[in-house]
């Protein structure tokens, strides 16, 4: 008696059950309802990854597709694609000026992680200890600066900065060591890929700065050792997994390096990703340049997994 | 302490070099002269008025604005339930996934690219600047996917079971808690991904023609002749899209969150 008249009054009070809105959520709730009858609880838990899937799988296609050409034969003077062969493969590996650019490439993929992680460490190190906020916006807006504004405006700024007729000159000629030519040259290159390897280095080393502990190191200064020996054997060992990960994906930046060499090097300076672009597209050899391609990918990834399997191994050993 | 100074130092040094070349290119695009020169010569607005009156720049900011809007679409559509599906995979089959999914970044970009422009012409896409946008996203797709993952990290695991508890469905816990939660997160991995589609050179050179380029590419036709300030002009439109979804993603709040996570 008592209950029917409780939902006789709660029918007489005023209800938003229809609208428009939740009639929407209550048609999405049956849907979802229904679903999950149709679909097993395995099936339900990996479906969602499948538009994710799909999007990375069409670069999959591609790259299939791209070996698959690299596979073949080709007459670069009728244009025509010949049967299966490896003779891409063999004429890459056995072109001088392949050479060239490989042996340039890998020179400096070796040299810039190496300069990005040396001033990645001290810079991300001050960007965890400053303590006024306005110093680490500046520093956050440092490095992510060149990394947002693209290639194109990057580079752009830095042809002006060290160009002809720029600062860099004005500065060198007048303090009287002349014009220092840069633009054409691996020093302007390099300087291109270590701005923008430095943002990926701090990103990739700020969660093992932020480990490091602090009593650690001053308990090695109660026991007496120089901020040197601090920094060396206390500082340094507990960032090392962050430097490995940081000199790994700087590697793979600078292997891949395109806007750089094309625009700071003035294309006096190919690295193999220009060189894979005038093969496939100035010289007509598709199926070669899909080898140089083929190439870059192993190359760049066997050179990862060595360094990350190099620091893992130097780990075990120093324990 | 003298550790401490030398670390600032560095990064006092390393400041200029990466400050010093975008102060550059807005100073540039403000001086006289077609040859830039320093110091700068004179003062004039006339790159910009010749920028505004440039119908080829506004038909390049048009398509880079195009690819980049389809870019965070597919980005979004395709992140999103990524991200909140993968933290329940079990262990080892997530990190299997987060490899496999961010294969657009560990791919060179121009293997990428060249991927892309093998299939394209094989199956006789040409000059579809869909197709540009779909290349450019899956290059792009590990950042949207780690800042989603990152603010699902952040989420307090007890909102779910307490929703679920009051009588939520789970379409009424993912409409009217995750995602209002989430929303930060999602809103700064699509400004991230906005912003480097729409600066993106090395995939849009490649599938790009003179009919269809993208404003990166009009820049770069530009820069290899001798550096003029007109170009500038439009790189300092990017650096102000670039400024105003940096102001955005500090305001949520977000970067300064996941960057100094522990």
């Amino acid at each position: 008696m008592h209950s029917r008249s409780v939902s006789e009054q709660w029918k007489d009070l005023p209800s938003c059950a229809s609208a428009p809105t939740w009639r929407v959520v209550d048609g999405l709730v049956s849907a979802r309802v229904f679903y999950a009858r149709i679909a097993p609880e395995r099936l339900r838990r990996v479906i969602p990854l499948a538009p994710a899937l799909l999007l990375v799988g069409s670069l999959v296609i591609g790259l299939l597709a791209l070996g698959w050409r690299s596979l073949h034969a080709y007459d670069s003077f009728l244009a025509v694609q010949g049967g299966w062969s490896l003779t891409q493969y063999g004429a890459v590996l056995s072109d001088p000026q392949f050479h060239t650019v490989l042996q340039r490439t890998l020179l400096m993929a070796v040299i810039t992680p190496i300069v990005a992680v040396g001033i990645g460490v001290p810079y991300a190190m001050t960007l965890t200890r400053c303590k006024r906020r306005w110093v680490r916006l500046l520093l956050l807006i440092g490095v992510f600066v060149p990394l947002l504004t693209g290639d194109i405006t990057r580079t752009y700024g830095l042809l002006v900065a060290i160009g002809p007729d720029g600062p860099l000159d004005w500065i060198t000629s007048n303090v009287g060591l002349g014009s220092p030519h840069l633009l054409g040259t691996l020093w302007a290159v390099g300087i291109g890929i270590v701005q923008i390897q430095l943002p990926a280095a701090v990103v990739v080393l700020l969660p093992s700065v932020l480990r490091i502990d602090p009593e650690l190191g001053s308990a090695a200064m109660t026991l007496g050792a120089s901020p040197r020996t601090v920094f060396l054997r206390i500082t340094l060992p507990q960032l090392r997994t962050g430097i490995v990960a940081a000199l790994a994906a700087c590697f793979a930046l600078a292997m891949a390096s395109f806007a750089d060499p094309a625009i700071l090097g003035r294309g006096l300076m190919n690295f193999v990703s220009n060189f894979l672009q005038s093969r496939y597209l100035t010289l007509g050899s598709p199926p070669q340049g899909a080898a140089i391609g083929i190439l870059l990918l192993v190359i760049v990834s066997l050179g990862t997994a060595l360094i990350l399997a190099l620091g893992r191994a130097r780990r075990r050993r120093s324990r | 302490m003298r550790r401490l100074r030398l670390a600032g130092l560095v990064t006092g040094c390393a400041l200029v070099p990466l400050l010093v070349p975008t102060v550059l290119v807005l100073t540039a695009s403000l001086s006289e002269g077609e040859v830039l020169t320093f110091p700068a010569r004179g003062f004039t607005i006339h790159w910009y008025s010749a920028m505004i009156g440039n119908d080829a720049i506004w038909s390049a900011l048009g398509n880079s604005l195009y690819v980049a809007s389809v870019s965070v679409a597919i980005n979004v559509l395709c992140g999103v339930p990524a991200a909140l599906v993968l933290p329940n995979v079990g262990r080892y089959s997530g990190a299997l996934f987060t490899v496999v999914l961010s294969l657009g970044l560990s791919s060179p970009t121009i293997v990428s690219a060249f991927a892309y422009f093998d299939v394209y012409s094989r199956i006789g896409i040409g000059k579809n600047l869909t197709a540009v946008a779909l290349a450019i996203a899956v290059t792009s797709f590990p950042f949207m996917l780690w800042t989603v993952l990152a603010a699902m990290e952040d989420l307090d695991s007890d909102v779910l079971p307490a929703a679920a508890t009051m009588g939520a469905d789970p379409v009424e816990q993912f409409f009217f808690v995750r995602l209002p939660l989430l929303a930060p997160g999602i809103v700064t991995g699509a400004l991230v991904v906005f912003v480097l589609s729409i600066t993106d050179f090395v995939v849009s050179q490649v599938l790009t023609t003179v009919d269809d380029q993208t404003l990166p590419v009009y820049i770069y036709s530009g820069l290899r002749g001798a550096i003029s300030p007109a170009l500038g002009a439009v790189s300092a439109l990017f650096i102000v899209v670039v400024a105003l979804a940096f102001a955005a993603v500090l305001r949520l709040g977000k970067v300064e969150r996941f960057l100094f996570r522990t």
